[in-house]
Parts: C-alpha cells; structure tokens; sequence
C-alpha cells in the first residue's frame, strides 16, 4: 500500500487552469493594433491603465484640476481617434504623454490669453508654500511650466532621460538640463535654509 | 535638500489620482464614434484602377505603332497627303518655299523648308524625327534616297491629277520645286 498521497482531483485542476491562465498582461501596443481595428474595450484598458499618470502630468503642468481634466479627456479622445495612425515605432504611453503635453501647454496658453487667473492660481499655491514649506505642489508651482513638465516626468513619473525628451519632444540635453534647475529651485523653495 | 532628497519626495508625493469619472466620460465619448478608427482605415485609398497600367501600355504601344506607320508611309510614298498639300493657302515659290536637295549622291539626304506649315504639308508628322532649325530660320529635316523619290512622285501624281501646272519635277535634280496651289472652293 503507497504511502503517497493522491492530490484532490479539483486542486489538481485548479492548478492545472491557474497555469493555463497565466498569461502576461497584454502589451500597450498589443492592445492599441486591437483599438485600432475598433476594439473600444482594448481602448479601455489603455485608459484604465494611464490614467492616472496622464493627470498626474497634465495636473502638475497646467496646476488646475479642471484643465488637467479636460486636456486628459481630450487627449484620450484625441487619441482613439488617431490610433490607427500609431505605428509602434515609440511606446504607446510615450505617445499618449505627447498629446497630453501638448494639450497641458495648449490650456496654459489659452489661460494666459484669455488672461484668466493663471497668476492668482499660482500665488495662492506659492502663498501656501510660504506657509508650510513642505508643499511640494506648491514649489512645482513655482517652476515654469517646461521645468514641471521635466521634473513631473522624470522624478514623478519614473521616465529615463530619453523617455522624457522623447514625450516632451524636447533634446535629452535640455532634459537633463532642465531637470537640474528644476530640482535645484525646488531644493530652494522647500528648504531655503539649508539650501543656503 | 540634496537633489536625491526632491527627486525621491516627487516620487513619493508627486503622483495623483484621475477623477473617478474621467473613465466613464472618455468611453463614453469614444463609444458616440463607433469604430471611428476603423472606418477611417477602411476609407477607399485613392489606387489606380486596375485597368491603367494597361492603359498606359497599350497607349505607349500605340505611339510607338504610329510612330513606326509614319515613317513607313514617308517611305513608301503613299499619296494620302498630297490632297492636303494641295489645299495649302499659300504658293510655294522657288528660293523661297521650294524643296531644296543637298548632298544628291549621299545616302542620306536634307530637304530645307521655309515655314514648319511646308515641313508638315509635304512630309506629315513623321518628318519631325531629326528636324533642325537653323538660325536663319528655315527647318532642315534628313530623309533617305527613298523618301526623296517618294515625295517627287505624290508631287507628280498630284499635279496629275489636279491639272495644276506643276513644274521642276525632274529627277536626279539638285532642286525640286514644288508649285502648289490653292483649290478653288
């Protein structure tokens, strides 16, 4: 008689569907051929998984909560629109990070133009920082908003240099450039003392 | 703060959540343009039809044909334009619109003419291939032994047939002289 104990034959299953299930997560760029050709759940699961980090770096940019909004909105509708046009040839988040740069910039613009108070926003941000001295939104909003772009997308966002100037469109140069003033005047604005 | 202290600070605190709804409003709006993407893509591309490529063949075969039947028509010496060359408004007159024949014993030969009217009403379109302009303004078009005597003979033939007084058709002449005239209405 075996003294080998028989595994469950439903635990034996569930092992044999778990393996059969592990799959990775699809790709970005897998998953944008398939909203490409219409799949408006492929496009949701891009949304689902960007989200987040596209209003991270269109809030950081344009410091408003609404415009950060919309220019998400229309970036991703924007870029439902487009998709068919998006070969691959960069990653699908750093073309998203792209129109939403774009559109953060854009929002700045039409503020400063239609000179809503892009300044009052800013001053009520920097008065809080004066305040508490740990506000790291407010000192972001000290910056302009090429140098948040920058440091939003490198220190916040996790992106290498070149990720960075390739979503921001700029040289990596100038990344690399921007990102030591950047956190050169953030260093100052939180702590001054010490900077000093 | 050292700059590893604010780049670690904006890793940590910098990010933010997206409006709960943002998600619900970017698929609905995608969703109010059903397969826009797609449809774009299945857009008809502006192609060539099928057909053209043959077309353009076929139209090139039949500029070489044309090209080939003109000058075995100069060759030949058929007299089909030799009516034409008849109803040509204005009298060739010896010196001035007159065949002139260089180089009789050469194989090759050039006749000259005064105006590109002469070089299309006694040669026809096939006579442009080797047409010179020389500064003085007349044309110089080479033509073979062949052509030569072809074109004497429709002129012949057409003064025949015509009754026209037609003079200086002579072969083995340095000159020919071709006298059209205009055909009463």
């Amino acid at each position: 008689m075996s003294n080998a104990v028989a595994l469950p034959r439903p635990f034996a299953w569930e092992r044999t569907a778990y393996h059969g299930a592990v799959r990775g997560p699809e790709s970005d760029e897998a998953l944008a051929r398939r909203a490409a050709g219409g799949d408006t759940g492929a496009f949701e699961q891009l949304v689902i998984r960007h989200q987040d980090r596209l209003y991270t770096l269109a809030l950081r940019v344009t410091l408003s909560e609404a415009d950060a909004r919309d220019c998400v909105q229309e970036g991703l509708i924007s870029a439902w629109r487009a998709i068919h046009r998006f070969r691959g040839d960069a990653r699908f988040s750093t073309w998203m990070y792209r129109i939403v740069i774009r559109k953060a910039y854009d929002a700045i613009e039409r503020r400063s133009r239609a000179a809503l108070p892009t300044e009052e926003i800013v001053a009520v941000a920097a008065a809080v920082s004066v305040d508490e001295r740990l506000d790291l939104s407010a000192a972001l909003a000290r910056l302009e908003p090429e140098f948040r772009a920058v440091a939003v997308a490198c220190d916040v966002l996790g992106m290498s240099m070149e990720e960075a100037a390739e979503a921001l469109d700029i040289p990596p140069g100038t990344v690399r450039s921007r990102l030591f003033r950047a956190r050169g005047r953030l260093a100052e604005t939180l702590d001054p003392e010490r900077t000093r | 703060m050292s700059h590893e202290e604010i780049a670690r600070r904006l890793r940590e605190q910098g990010m933010a959540e997206a409006p709960p709804d943002l998600r619900d409003e970017v698929m609905r709006a995608v969703r109010a343009e059903p397969h826009a993407s797609a449809s774009r893509r299945r857009l008809p591309r502006p192609s060539l039809p099928a057909w053209r490529p043959v077309a353009v063949w076929v139209g090139v075969a039949a500029c070489l044909l044309a090209a080939g039947v003109g000058v075995t028509r100069l060759g030949g010496g058929s007299g089909g334009s030799a009516s034409a060359d008849s109803s040509a408004a204005s009298p060739l007159a010896e010196g001035a619109g007159g065949v002139t024949k260089h180089a009789a014993n050469a194989p090759a030969q050039t006749l000259e003419f005064q105006s590109m009217k002469q070089v299309r009403a006694v040669l026809g379109i096939a006579a442009f291939r080797g047409l010179t302009r020389s500064p003085a303004g007349t044309y110089s078009v080479p033509v073979t032994e062949g052509q030569l005597n072809a074109i004497r003979d429709r002129y012949s033939a057409a003064a025949g047939a015509t009754g026209s007084a037609t003079a200086g058709v002579s072969p083995g002449s340095a000159r020919i002289r071709v006298l059209l005239r205009v055909r009463a209405p």
